[in-house]
This record gives structure tokens, sequence and C-alpha cells, in this order.
């Protein structure tokens, strides 16, 4: 079943709705998501909620998600908008099991995961990610800001994902499949070895570069002006 | 109490049917009363593993449409006292059943046996689905190949995501020798990803080939699989068998730590 993917973005949460799926099964999808997750979404009555829908809402159809809405949120929060008005990105994906989206709402625009991430598991994010575990091989964080991981970082991470080339992806035990940062993608060399301290990854004239972290470096500020 | 536990990998060709036969096998000859559920709709395996095909008459998609009673279903194996097994449809397909009918069928089983053990397709689909669903454990099953380990990475997430937080791991097909070489992942780096508990390691063993083909569980045996899977049995009983984890039982280290362990234990 798929349908429904929320997003954290800095204004609030963002539901978007499959543009295809029956007013029905969205109805259901929605419920079974606010259900399953009331760990994520239970605490949250204050925040706004924009859903966006592929189509335009019937007023019966809008009262009824409302309802479903208020039962996790302040329903005066929650506002529709239409996919056409936020672009074509705002439509959720037409493939994959609803469980393959891992992506997890935030409210002030950055994300704070006490959690393994597990092959599959995604986390998109509009400000910065810390990952207080393990993100192992196959699973994906994206961020617009910096990538922190208190763990092994052994997946895919994209810092500065709208374009920031001054955004760093920082980790415990950084063996990442894949790097990005911008528009940058970097691979670790074939012989890599595990370091044991952890390391840094910034962009340094054009390309990514590893160094080890050193808080007190001289090179930290620098970082920033690439 | 009873317990329903799934056996599941994601990638296929790991073991699971023979680790659901051995389990259930070894289960039962500790008293215990048993039913072995193969929930690999169009595909089943376990019945031949378990050398019950021929008795075949219904089966789980008869017993969830109402076409017989559960009790019909049931295949009763002899050689095991408090063993049963509950084959798959071979002509229908996953689709066949839903994740609500396998709730209600697993409440039944429950209600009629100590151990429920699920035998999950590979795949994270509809077959998947309705095998987890109603399972209050796991055992993840694995090879040392970096895929099959990648697999059972994302199924941790998938159960994880459905609230099943208890899986533990069985490494399946291990090969001492080619660990030492440096040629197959050791536990340390697959428990290092995949960060859950370990119920057993099973050593590569042609052995299991061959009772697979004759259709008698190898954990009757004292082959060095069969001996591991009694382990696992014992394990999942509650009897503490300590695990063999070390990377290199004969090195320097792990002597030292065999002679501190003896003094400990005296």
């Amino acid at each position: 079943m798929n349908g429904i993917v929320f997003k954290g973005t800095r204004g609030g949460i963002e539901v978007l709705f499959d543009a295809l799926a029956p007013f029905e099964a969205m109805k259901q999808e929605l419920q079974k998501k606010l259900t399953e997750n009331p760990r994520f979404f239970g605490k949250r009555a204050d925040v706004r909620v924009s859903a966006v829908v592929g189509r335009e809402l019937l007023d019966r159809e809008k009262e009824e998600l409302l309802e479903i809405f208020g039962e996790y949120f302040n329903a005066n929060g929650v506002e529709f908008v239409s996919a056409a008005e936020t672009g074509p990105k705002a439509t959720a994906p037409l493939n994959g099991d609803a469980t393959d989206q891992e992506t997890l709402p935030e409210v002030e625009g950055s994300m704070f995961l006490f959690s393994t991430l597990r092959s599959g598991q995604k986390v998109e994010c509009e400000g910065h990610i810390v990952v207080m575990g393990d993100v192992n091989p196959g699973a994906q964080l994206v961020a617009a800001g910096n990538i922190v991981v208190l763990g092994a970082m052994r997946g895919m991470a994209h810092a500065g994902a709208l374009g920031d080339a001054g955004a760093v992806v920082f980790a415990l035990n950084l063996q990442p499949t894949q790097l990005r940062i911008a528009d940058m993608i970097a691979i670790a060399p074939k012989d890599e070895q595990k370091t044991g301290y952890p390391e840094i990854a910034h962009a340094y004239q054009g390309k990514i570069e590893i160094i080890p972290y050193d808080a007190g470096s001289p090179g930290r500020k620098q970082m920033r002006n690439v | 109490m009873s317990q329903v536990i799934v056996v599941t990998s994601g990638k296929g060709g790991v073991g699971k049917t023979t680790t659901t036969a051995n389990l259930g096998t070894g289960l039962a000859l500790k008293g215990k009363r048993v039913v072995l559920v193969d929930t690999d709709i169009g595909l089943r395996n376990l019945d031949v593993v378990m050398g019950l095909e021929n008795r075949i008459v219904y089966d789980l998609v008869d017993v969830v449409e109402g076409t017989c009673r559960l009790k019909q279903a049931l295949i009763r194996d002899k050689r095991y006292e408090g063993l049963m097994l509950l084959p798959a449809a071979q002509t229908r397909n996953k689709m066949d059943v839903n994740p609500e009918q396998m709730k209600t069928l697993m409440q039944e089983l429950r209600d009629n046996f100590d151990y429920v053990i699920v035998d999950c397709p590979a795949g994270i689909e509809q077959g998947f689905v309705n095998a987890v669903a109603g399972a209050d454990d796991a055992i993840i099953v694995t090879v040392p190949e970096v895929s099959a380990v990648r697999d059972a990475d994302r199924i941790i997430g998938l159960l994880g995501a459905n609230g099943l937080t208890s899986a533990r791991l069985l490494i399946n097909r291990y090969n001492q020798a080619m660990v030492k070489k440096g040629d197959m992942l050791d536990t340390a780096d697959i428990l290092d990803i995949l960060g859950i508990r370990l119920l057993g390691i099973v050593p590569e063993d042609q052995a299991i080939v061959r009772s697979s083909n004759l259709g008698e569980p190898i954990v009757t045996t004292a082959n060095p699989a069969g001996q591991a899977y009694q382990n696992v049995v014992k394990r999942m009983l509650g009897e503490d068998v300590p695990l063999a984890v070390s990377k290199d039982d004969t090195g320097f280290i792990a002597r030292m730590r065999r002679i501190f362990s003896r003094n400990k234990g005296a």
C-alpha cells in the first residue's frame, strides 16, 4: 500500500497524499499511519500541518480528513494545499510499501533521531540531522544542513542537499557507502580501513575530503568558507 | 504460555525452512507441543523438508477460507510426539490470504500449542506481511554474506516498524575455516551491523543437504549442525548455553579468556 508521506519542514509537518489514491484509501492510510506512530505525532498538538493533495478536495472530504487530523493535531493548524501550488515534488511516490518511507516529521526544521537507521530507511530534512545510533548500509540521510552521526555511518549521507557546499558530515565511525555534499559525490577508496576515531567530511577545493575530527583545529572555522 | 515465532530472512535460500523444521523438531523432542506453519503459499517446501509431503490433504488456504476445519489440515508427525505441520497451498498464491486472517489463525493455533513456528517466504511483500501478522517473536536467519546481512537489516527495520523489536539472530552456514582466512564475514562483523541478540550459529555442514532431501531433520543427529540446532533449542527454552563468538578460538586472547572464564566458573 502506498500513499502518504510525512515530511518535516521548517513550518511544521507536510503530509503528502498520493494524487491517484481513491479518497477512502487515503483516509484509511492516514488513520493507519497516525495510529501506528503515536510516538511521533502524539505531543505535537501545536504543530502546523499542511496536507498536500494532488487534486482538489470536496468540502465533505476535507471535513473527514480534518476529523482524523484533529485526533492528533490542533485542527485549526491544518491547512489544505493543492499539489499544483507547491510544484511537482509535492506528490507522494507512487511505488513502494508504506513502511518504506521512514520520513519522520520534525518541528523546528532539524531532526534528532534516537535509533539506528536500517537498510531501506530514509530520512529527509530541511535542517540538520543528528542520529544517536548507527546508519547501516542501504539507509539514506538527506539534509539541507549538516549531518551528525553519533555511531557508525555506513549508509549514504547527503549534506547540504539544497546546495550548501559548506555543510559537513560527521560520524564517530565514518564508513559511508557514498557521501554527498551539495552537488559533489564521493565514494570511499576500495581498501579503506576502519579508523577508530571520529572523522568529518567537508568540501575542499570542489571535492569531498575526510579528515580526523579535531575540536580545536583552526581548520574548523575555515570549513564554512568554501 | 504459548509463543508464535516467525522465522524470516528477507533473502531466499539462507535456510529459513531448514531452521523452522529443525527448531520445531528440537522443541518437540523436548516435550513441547509444536506446530510448524508454512506460509510460503505457491512455493511450499517445509512439507518436503519434513518428509510429510505425501500426507497433505488440506492446507492453510483451505483453513482460512473455511473449506475445512483447522484439525483436518494439521498433519501429525508420527516420528516426534507433539509435532504437527500446517502446510501451505501449492496451487494458490500469497494474495489469497490477508494479515487479518493470519492473525485469527495464529490465535487459534496459540490455544492448542506451546510453540507456533512460522516459516516465512523470502521477500518483503504480501507473503512476508502475512507471515509476521500475529507473531510475537522473530528469528532472523542470515548467512555470512554481505547481501544476506543487508536484507536481514532491512527485515529487522520492517519488523521494528510493526512493533516486533525482540528479534534474535541465527547465523547459518558459518564456515570457521573461511572466516579464519578472512574470506567470510565473522560473527562480530555481522552483530556489529545488525545490533540484535544472537540466538545461535549453525556451521556449514554437508549433512544438511542429505537430511533435507531425506526429510529427516538434522537436529536429531550428532552432526555439527545438528548439535548447533540442539543448542539453539535449549536457548529458546531459556537454558544458558554459551555461544562461541570468539573470532579465533586458538588465539592467544581467546586462550586467556578461556582460562579466566574457567577460574570464574570455579
